[in-house]
């Protein structure tokens, strides 16, 4: 059976629609000696799922789902059905309802009828001519045209064979007239009415032969000599032309055949044999299929013997009752819910008996469970193909409800393997920006998108990422801005401004953000001055708040010499001169005969220490300097 | 001994020599102590006497241009400020001569250095004293001599 059935998809192999292909894989094909050309060959438009190259580390890239993705095996060879031309005439199948209309059923009602007509069981012996009526009779569109073409091959063959038995005949007729003439020349022989004779000698030696020639002298026996001859030559053109009209029509009649049974037309190959044996009555049943053609080759190579007529039937009989068998084995599957091993014995019934009556009564409602079921897996496929997952998982759950036979790990594997990648990806992607790694990022990204590019984690951080890049065209305009505002105030010696807030609060901001180490410093450094001022302006005047107006002056002197152009302790000051005037002159007249670098005058500089001690007896700035000038004679 | 000492010392032994020679001799020596005396107090009053007023204006003002010069200064001592047995003493005087027409603020007190090898009462403060004093090197004023007054 096995090779039966192996046998129906060699030979559709070599054909285009319609059939089934082997794996195009180089060596695979075991019926072309060319290896891999056979699509550019034979313009066959079967496309051959082949797994994908490299392996990935969350196993096979696609779970095998699809129920036209079995593989059968013969002698160490693979033919797949991974086909999607089948796949699509298998979805149109099961979405048709064409053949439960009423010619459909006439169709095989008719086809049942001649098969019966030319059964040896038939009643009073097969019955060609009502089997050939009935054949040209039928017009049914599902037929194809094949019917006529059968009956056609049928007429051909009676009609070469009628002619063999009238050329039979007239053979006849003139071996008759020869032996009539044959007698009559004896006759006319032994009469003495024959000519002088003639010797001939051919040869040498031993083997000499003579040969006596006795020249005719009566004219009716010339006429009756040359007839002779004409019978002889007439009967040997009838009898050639005879035996070529045989085999021709022997050979058109089984390629006939061969075709329907590449067709898997094997209804129509049973009949064709049976009325092979009924028109062709000399028991050559040997099919003539030329030498080394892949045909033959199948024949030879994998049965070991001669293909017959008879071979042929007995594997379109098998070919259907193999197909009787998958069906059949398709209800009982179906009426157990077992949904996904029913669409894979419906399209193994469908892959080898399209047309046979058992696969095309199915039932439409049944049908529509596979379709349903089919159209998901492929769905499935699809989505998985495309790393829809979350469709993905959406199909797998409703198969997995639509079929208690259906096994889902597979799909949930690689559904949560490309998951869990894809969301490791996003997250490698967020931690590389975080450590400002763009290009880690992006390759993350786009493994991410390879695994899953709908995740939503992908989503969710473009979205993060472009409020990111808004945010950071915004604090680029803004860092340039601010730092434009710094080195302006800088240069104005505003240093007041720029540590004023919330100023100061950007500046330290944005510099920190821009790592600028250099303007940092020099913020840093302006907010220590400042606090140091604010400081020493606060003691000023809790000192004049107090009546010390001196002590306030002293407390605020060296800063505002420190920082003589914060205008803030410059005012301050300016502001208690008015007050400690006399007291300033004697300390600045001091001060300026004491460091008096030509001149030094220490004895005048004492005096107007001594002066401003006078004034202000606690002054520091006196002190000092009394010490300082005493000290110098010590 | 101090010169002060000397001094006494002389005035006593020129009361008991009235009445012999050698008494004579010694009345005659200690007549030209007295003399030598006498011309050495008036050497230190001429001293006194010709040293000018201290021009503080000016140098309060400028006192570099006063250097080499000596002065007769006199006032109350406000502050002893230094002092060093090598060196002498550093103390504040109060001008009390001050020029007529001098400004009000100007300043009224000066340093002066009374070097340790200078005879003369203690310095003490809150005491007046009359100094006569040279301007030195930037202007530093060094006492030359002082008395108590």
């Amino acid at each position: 059976m096995q090779r039966t059935l192996f046998l129906s998809f060699a030979l559709a192999a070599s054909t285009q629609a319609q059939v089934l292909s082997p794996s195009s894989a180089p060596g695979a094909d075991p019926f072309s000696s060319k290896s891999g050309d056979q699509s550019s060959n034979s313009g066959d438009t079967t496309i051959h799922r082949e797994k994908q190259s490299g392996n990935s580390v969350h196993g096979e890239e696609i779970p095998l789902l699809d129920p036209t993705s079995k593989t059968f095996t013969f002698q160490g060879r693979s033919y797949s059905l991974m086909d999607n031309n089948l796949g699509g005439q298998f979805e149109a199948y099961l979405a048709s309802s064409e053949y439960e209309s009423k010619d459909a059923v006439v169709y095989r009602e008719n086809i049942q009828k001649i098969l019966d007509l030319l059964s040896p069981l038939n009643p009073g012996g097969p019955d060609l001519k009502e089997a050939y009526t009935t054949l040209e009779e039928i017009d049914f569109q599902g037929d194809g045209g094949i019917c006529d073409s059968l009956a056609n091959s049928i007429y051909s063959g009676r009609l070469a064979m009628m002619g063999i038995g009238s050329k039979k005949e007239a053979i006849q007729k003139l071996e008759q007239e020869e032996k009539r003439l044959v007698h009559n020349m004896k006759v006319l022989e032994n009469k003495g009415e024959m000519g002088a004779s003639t010797k001939t000698k051919v040869g040498s030696g031993e083997k000499t032969k003579t040969t006596t020639t006795i020249a005719a002298k009566s004219s009716e026996y010339k006429i009756m000599q040359k007839r002779l001859l004409e019978i002889i030559a007439i009967k040997r053109k009838y009898e050639a032309s005879g035996v070529i009209s045989l085999t021709q029509s022997k050979v058109q009649y089984q390629a006939m055949m061969l075709q329907l049974f590449i067709q898997r037309r094997y209804q129509h190959v049973v009949m064709s044999a049976r009325a092979y044996n009924i028109i062709y009555k000399d028991g050559d049943q040997a099919l003539r299929i030329k030498k080394g053609s892949d045909t033959e080759k199948f024949f030879s190579e994998g049965m070991g013997v001669n293909p017959t007529v008879a071979g042929l039937d007995a594997a379109a009989n098998e070919a259907i009752h193999k197909t009787e068998n998958l069906v059949d084995a398709f209800t009982n599957n179906i009426n157990s819910n077992r949904v996904h091993a029913a669409s894979e014995r419906l399209v193994e019934a469908y892959a080898l008996g399209e047309f046979m009556p058992v696969v095309q009564t199915v039932p439409y409602g049944t049908k529509e469970r596979i379709q349903q079921y089919v159209q998901d897996a492929n769905d499935l496929i699809e989505a998985l193909s495309a790393k829809e997952l979350v469709l993905a998982t959406e199909l797998n759950d409703l198969l997995k409800k639509q079929a208690r036979d259906y096994n889902g790990s597979k799909a949930n594997s690689y559904i949560a393997g490309h998951k869990r990648a894809s969301t490791g990806y996003v997250r490698d992607a967020k931690f590389a920006l975080f450590e400002n790694d763009s290009r880690r990022a992006k390759s993350a990204l786009e493994n991410a998108l390879k695994h899953w590019p709908t995740n939503p984690a992908i989503q969710e951080f473009n979205e993060q990422l472009d409020k990111r890049l808004y945010a950071g065209q915004q604090q680029s305009d803004m860092s340039s801005t601010t730092i434009k505002d710094f080195d302006r105030l800088l240069a104005d010696k505003n240093y007041r401004a720029i540590v004023e807030e919330p100023r100061k609060s950007k500046f330290v901001v944005v510099l920190g953000q821009l790592n600028d180490q250099e303007r940092l410093k020099i913020l840093n450094e302006i907010a220590k001055s400042v606090i140091e001022i604010e400081k020493s302006l606060e003691k000023a005047r809790s000192l004049e708040a107090a009546g010390q107006a001196y002590a306030a002056w002293e407390a605020i002197y060296d800063t505002q010499n420190k920082y003589y152009d914060d205008p803030k302790i410059a005012n301050a000051k300016a502001q208690l001169i008015g007050k400690v005037g006399n007291f300033t002159t004697a300390l600045n007249k001091a001060h300026s005969f004491e460091t008096n670098e030509v001149s030094t005058q220490s004895g005048a500089a004492l005096s107007w220490y001594l002066k401003a001690r006078e004034i202000y007896p606690q002054s520091q700035f006196a002190r000092e300097g009394i010490d300082r000038i005493v000290g110098k004679k010590f | 001994m101090s010169r002060r000492a000397r001094r006494k010392t002389t005035k006593k032994t020129q009361r008991n020599s009235n009445s012999n020679p050698i008494p004579m001799i010694l009345g005659a020596g200690a007549l030209a102590l007295a003399l030598y005396s006498f011309f050495s107090k008036s050497d230190e009053n001429s001293n006194q006497a010709s040293a000018k007023e201290f021009p503080i204006a000016i140098y309060v003002e400028n006192c570099n241009s006063l250097r080499g010069n000596q002065y007769q200064i006199s006032g109350e001592i406000t502050e002893n400020a230094q002092h060093d047995p090598n060196v002498g003493k550093f103390i504040f005087l109060k001008v009390s001569n001050i020029p007529s027409g001098t400004a009000s603020d100007t300043p009224q007190q000066v340093g002066i250095l009374v070097p340790r090898e200078l005879e003369g009462p203690n310095l003490e403060t809150r005491q007046n004293y009359s100094f006569i004093v040279e301007v030195r090197k930037e202007g530093y004023l060094v006492a030359n001599s002082y008395s108590a007054r």
